[in-house]
């Protein structure tokens, strides 16, 4: 009998003991992880829409499928969406400001899986390609050409950007 | 429908688990020598890495996040992994012992494999849903098998050679690693233009 | 005297990545960049001085039938627990070592030390030999991840080299590359070490199922003289 019950009350007071150190590891760092998650996202909005101070949150809805959030810049400087579109490996997911005269101010990866060396070509926030839509609107956004050998997160990438001018166009037009 | 066959394919070709993931590197150089114990090692690996995701899927979904209990999340799969391979193992000896004897000695052998580990937590971080993280465990089972066989394939060609003793053994076995993988990477335009 | 020993062995003459040949699955993944590679290495060392630590204290509380479960628990609530840290306090690094973070849980290197040494050994002892299996460890990840981003992106720790940034060798930052080097390091250190190539080509000895393991392979090598 003591053969039997001795393995399992062990196994299952050190299964407790280790729930209950990572509950408390948890309750320490959960606040830390969320404060420090929402000054990136601070700081990621601040870097494709630098002009604005502040951003208010806007409501998803009727929005085009893809974005999850939206966010208008203070002072009418612009809005930023995040926007998320399959690529290769996965969800890519892209923060997009664009200001209010109608173009882009800048794109960014936010978070990806795709092919190191090949879809990176693309997404890689150092790798040269979101410079290309900098700047630019909405038609000439659409003529930016791809990157052969990485199509298909190179189209990712275009359609994020055109669903972030579509996503513009709704929320400007709401507001007029 | 086009979502899934991509999912599938990209688990199979251009995420490959051992050729461009590195999961499941122990098995891939461990038991490839031989084609018979590689597929049976695959083989092994598609159903575990099915149950697993069959089973951790509804956990993640319905158990753990609901409560706020995400942080638990690598804990209970490996404990959920390693009670399902013992409980398929008592199984298959009873009822199916043909296939225990074919496969029984690779199923031990799986429980601390990353690759399982691995995918299941994918699943869970690329959002996916039931359906897609089935296919997508498939497609990841069954690319483990095709570099699992091609490995084994450029072994038995590298057997017999005349190799410097300093590269014997496990150096030559990473080099021919490391061309096969060179050849995966090929895949990846082909793919990526079937659906441009 | 036995202490430096136990610390030193795990560093070169027990080295677990290029002598033992175990944890190669972050080894290969995480060797992209230097920075990656010191993250890694400190995330697994302190996983692995702790568990050895608990694993030892604990080594004649937990029943030999279901130690492998008791190891894995202890382990998969350390690495969590770090891992809640890292994303906490390093969020970048959190971020590029993404999945490899909670597969620590399944790297061998720590599984066997407890098998091989922790359960074996009192606590102190423990303690060293898992530092200085995570600082060989780590010190194996940096030589390979050194070499891959110097000549593979033509920069050290993301500063870039001047000539090296120019004429860069992009195809060692990805996966051909990391089985290409590893193969290398390897085939040197074999070299410089006179180590004679190992029966079993596939050092498994510090691993649980190396039982198992072995008999494949075994079976295999059997077979083979056979034919021979």
């Amino acid at each position: 009998m003591k053969d039997i019950l001795k393995p399992v009350i062990v196994l299952a007071s050190i299964c407790l003991v280790v729930t209950a150190m990572l509950a408390y590891v948890n309750s320490l760092t959960k606040p830390i992880i969320i404060k420090a998650e929402k000054e990136a996202a601070a700081a990621a909005r601040t870097e494709v829409l630098h002009e604005a101070k502040d951003f208010g949150s806007l409501d998803t809805d009727g929005l085009p499928e893809g974005v999850t959030e939206a966010y208008r810049g203070s002072g009418g400087t612009g809005y930023v969406f995040i926007i998320e579109t399959k690529g290769y490996g996965g969800t890519i997911k892209f923060i997009c400001g664009i200001k209010s005269d109608g173009t882009l101010e800048a794109i960014k990866t936010l978070s990806h899986t795709e092919t190191s060396g090949v879809g990176t070509k693309v997404v890689d926030n150092n790798s040269g390609y979101r410079d290309k839509f900098a700047g630019k609107n909405d038609v000439e956004c659409r003529k930016t050409d791809v990157v052969t050998g990485a199509t298909v997160s190179s189209n990712a990438f275009k359609k994020a950007v055109e669903t972030a001018f579509k996503a513009y166009n709704i929320v400007r037009e709401a507001k007029a | 429908m086009t979502k899934l066959i991509i999912i599938l394919l990209s688990a199979v070709f251009i995420n490959n688990y051992v050729l461009s993931k590195f999961l499941g590197i122990c098995p891939f150089l461990g038991v490839s020598k031989k084609l018979n114990n590689a597929v049976g090692m695959s083989i092994a690996v598609i159903f575990v890495m099915l149950i697993a995701t069959a089973a951790t899927w509804p956990i993640q979904h319905y158990l753990l996040d609901p409560h706020d209990l995400g942080y638990l999340q690598t804990i209970v799969f490996i404990l959920v992994i390693a009670a399902l391979v013992q409980l398929v193992e008592i199984v298959l000896k009873r009822y199916i012992p043909s296939l225990h004897r074919s496969l029984g000695v690779y199923l031990p052998l799986i429980t601390t494999n990353c690759a399982v580990l691995g995918v299941t937590i994918l699943n869970n971080s690329e959002n996916y849903t039931f359906i897609e993280a089935m296919v997508n465990s498939l497609g990841s089972g069954l690319g483990f098998l095709i570099a699992m066989v091609m490995f084994s394939g450029v072994r038995s060609a590298i057997e017999g050679n005349d190799i410097p003793e300093s590269f014997r053994g496990l150096p030559v076995t990473l080099v021919a690693a490391a061309i096969t993988s060179l050849s995966f990477m090929g895949f990846g335009g082909v793919i990526e233009n079937l659906f441009a | 005297m036995r202490t430096v020993r136990n610390f030193t062995k795990g560093i070169i003459r027990e080295n677990p990545v290029l002598v033992l040949v175990l944890g190669t699955c972050p080894t290969l993944a995480t060797s992209t960049s230097v920075i990656n590679a010191l993250g890694m290495g400190a995330a697994a060392t302190i996983v692995l001085v702790l568990s050895n630590i608990v694993i030892s204290a604990l080594r004649k509380v937990i029943p030999d039938k279901v130690r492998i479960p008791c190891y894995i628990v202890l382990i998969a609530g350390l690495v969590t627990a770090v891992q809640m840290l890292v994303k906490a306090y390093a969020p970048t690094l959190d971020e590029s070592l993404g999945i490899y973070l909670p597969l620590i849980v399944v790297n061998c290197i720590i599984l066997g030390r407890a098998e091989m040494f922790a359960s074996k050994n009192k606590v102190f002892a423990s303690a060293v030999d898992g530092f200085g299996m995570g600082t060989g460890f780590t010190l194996a990840l940096f030589l390979m991840a050194a070499i891959r981003e110097v000549f593979g992106n033509g920069t050290f720790c993301g500063i870039e080299i001047p000539v090296l940034a120019e004429n860069k060798i992009s195809i060692l930052t990805m996966a051909p590359g990391g089985f290409m080097v590893f193969g290398l390091l390897i085939a040197v250190v074999n070299k410089i070490g006179r180590h004679k190539p190992q029966k079993t080509d596939f050092g498994c000895q510090g691993c649980p199922q190396a039982e198992v393991c072995s008999k494949i392979i075994c079976s295999d090598e059997k077979e083979a003289e056979g034919v021979d």
